[in-house]
């Protein structure tokens, strides 16, 4: 039997991704006033991600169809997954696991 | 009569005011009616205007506390919810988590969802095909030895493992006695396999009883065909193609095999999407499989408080769940995290390092009986010079 | 004019209001008594003499 193609973006829940460049970035941070790190993130090791070979640091332009307004934009920046780690242990540590009482 | 292309440009001319989607159905009606009532220039400008008008004013104000909406939306139907694990939903014999449970699942990101179910569309040429949809069935379908077999048992007097194959159950999985064999000698432990008519013996070397009982049980749940994790697989004809179900899912190793349509396959499981198929796919799936859930319990609640939902559990780039591990858990106020759960630990250890709390959000300022920075409360006056 | 959401009003229309009731000088012609219905009339004529704060 043939090797089958599988291509994830063909799949109707992936909406398309598009990697802005330069320009388009700081064009996007101007217009909503804001730096980077208030944008959604997305991680760099996600399957989308890796496909279209979106770098840490770049912001990708997402066309979601689902939508009751028709089309929605929608921008994630891109994290890398050691700096995503880091982040968590500075939150996670010394929470002592206990069973939350029913109030 | 008012030229199209007085229409094309005056909508143009608007185009940063309003969405693609809007646009393109404006254009639409304003051809429309401008060919039933002979609208002048200036009735379309002001068609146009009072859009715009209707638009803006369907757009939610800045400060309007959209979450706490959309939780009180989600919150009351779901004390309608029945609070039943299991229902047959659309196939027979395949159980789904349904209702209150159900949501409760998806809200809290499990990462092993009692219930996992995909759904396996075929590709367009094979869609109507039944023989074919078996076919893929046998593929994906998870056969262990145990189920193609009459009887299992344990000769501790040989110290081995005797097997009584079904022949008739063989060729429906389409596997040859030769097949099996190679098989299980893929299995740790085995030294040799002997067949005699339709009996297996398996010999596991030097081994105590118990070791061997161990082995027995291995040999039982090993998988000789199928994909992991898939228990049962479903035929059922959905309009006029054939769609199978699975119990159990791997979605990836799924789409490898031929004849399934990858465009319109999807499981249930958020987590599995997210690996599979992308933060934003599972996003999607959060979305859709909170609508379903709803909607089968003739509920409705606006699509717009589970996308914000499904929002802020991706917003990370990955899953999280609602919950003293996920959103809750990360808030940066102190009190704000007391006030959810365990909130002894919060406590201690914020007066440990001693943090400090900035009284930004919502909750602390409830808690200290201040104006809370939402709506109204958020606005700061001045006096104009 | 700021184009003010629906909070901003409410709160400009609030203090000006407090302001009329503790006897502030009204800045147009009107019949009614109540400060609030004079703040509103004030805010859609646009001459109250206070505005937001947005950072």
């Amino acid at each position: 039997m043939t090797k089958k193609k599988i291509n994830i973006l063909d799949n109707e829940f992936v909406p398309e991704h598009t990697i802005l460049t330069e320009e388009e970035s700081n064009e996007l941070l101007q217009k909503f006033n804001i730096t980077y790190d208030k944008l959604p993130l997305i991680l760099e090791t996600d399957p989308v991600v890796k496909i279209i070979g979106a770098k840490y640091g770049d912001i990708i332009k997402i066309v979601r169809s689902d939508s009751p307004a028709g089309k929605s934009v929608f921008y994630r920046y891109v994290i890398g997954e050691d700096a995503k780690q880091g982040l968590e242990e500075d939150l996670v540590d010394e929470i002592v696991e206990e069973e939350p009482t029913e109030e | 009569m008012a030229d199209l292309t007085y229409i094309d440009t005056q909508i143009e001319k608007n185009g940063d005011k309003l969405t693609e989607h809007i646009l393109g159905q404006l254009k639409e009606k304003l051809y429309f009616a401008n060919e039933k009532y002979n609208l002048s220039n200036d009735e379309v400008v002001s068609i146009i205007e009072e859009c715009i008008k209707a638009y803006e004013k369907s757009l939610v104000d800045p400060g309007e506390a959209v979450g706490t909406v959309a939780a009180q939306s989600l919150g009351e139907p779901g004390t309608q919810m029945t609070l039943n694990t299991f229902h047959y939903a659309g196939v027979a014999d395949i159980n789904v988590t349904l209702g209150l449970p159900r949501i409760i699942e998806i809200v809290d990101a499990r990462k092993d969802p009692n219930t996992p179910v995909m759904r396996i569309y075929l590709d367009e040429d094979i869609r109507e095909s039944r023989e074919k949809a078996e076919e893929i069935v046998k593929e994906i379908e998870g056969t262990t030895i145990e189920s193609i077999s009459k009887s299992m048992k344990i000769d501790v007097i040989n110290m081995s493992i005797v097997v009584e194959l079904d022949t008739y159950k063989m060729q429906k999985q389409g596997l040859t006695l030769d097949d099996i064999k190679e098989k299980l000698y893929k299995l740790k432990k085995v030294e040799s396999i002997e067949d005699e008519d339709n009996f297996l013996t398996l010999k596991a070397g030097d081994v105590s009883l118990m070791e061997l009982r161990k082995f027995f049980n291995r040999v039982k749940s090993h998988q000789l065909k199928g994909i992991k994790n898939v228990k049962r697989a479903l035929i059922k004809k959905e309009a006029e193609e054939y769609v199978i179900y699975t119990e159990g899912s791997n979605l990836g190793e799924a789409f490898k095999i031929p004849g399934v349509d990858i465009t319109r396959s999807i499981s249930n499981d958020i987590n599995e999407i997210q690996r599979v198929l992308g933060i934003e796919a599972a996003r999607r799936a959060i979305v859709d499989e909170i609508r379903k859930t709803l909607e089968e319990q003739g509920l409705d609640v606006d699509i717009r408080h589970i996308m914000l939902l499904a929002d802020l559990m991706t917003m990370e780039g990955e899953i999280k769940q609602i919950g003293r591990h996920g959103i809750s858990g990360e808030k940066s106020s102190i009190l704000a995290r007391a006030s959810f759960e365990v909130t002894t630990n919060h406590l201690m250890k914020a007066a440990k390092f001693g943090e400090i709390d900035s009284l930004s959000g919502v909750t602390e300022n409830v808690i200290i009986g201040q104006p809370i920075p939402m709506g109204t409360g958020n606005v700061k006056l001045i006096m104009k010079k | 004019m700021l184009n003010y959401t629906k909070y901003e009003k409410v709160r400009i229309i609030g203090a000006r209001a407090l302001q009329i009731s503790l006897g502030a000088p009204i800045l147009i012609e009107t019949s009614t008594l109540d400060p609030i219905r004079i703040a509103q009339e004030e805010m859609k004529k646009e001459v109250i003499p206070i505005t937001v704060i947005r950072d």
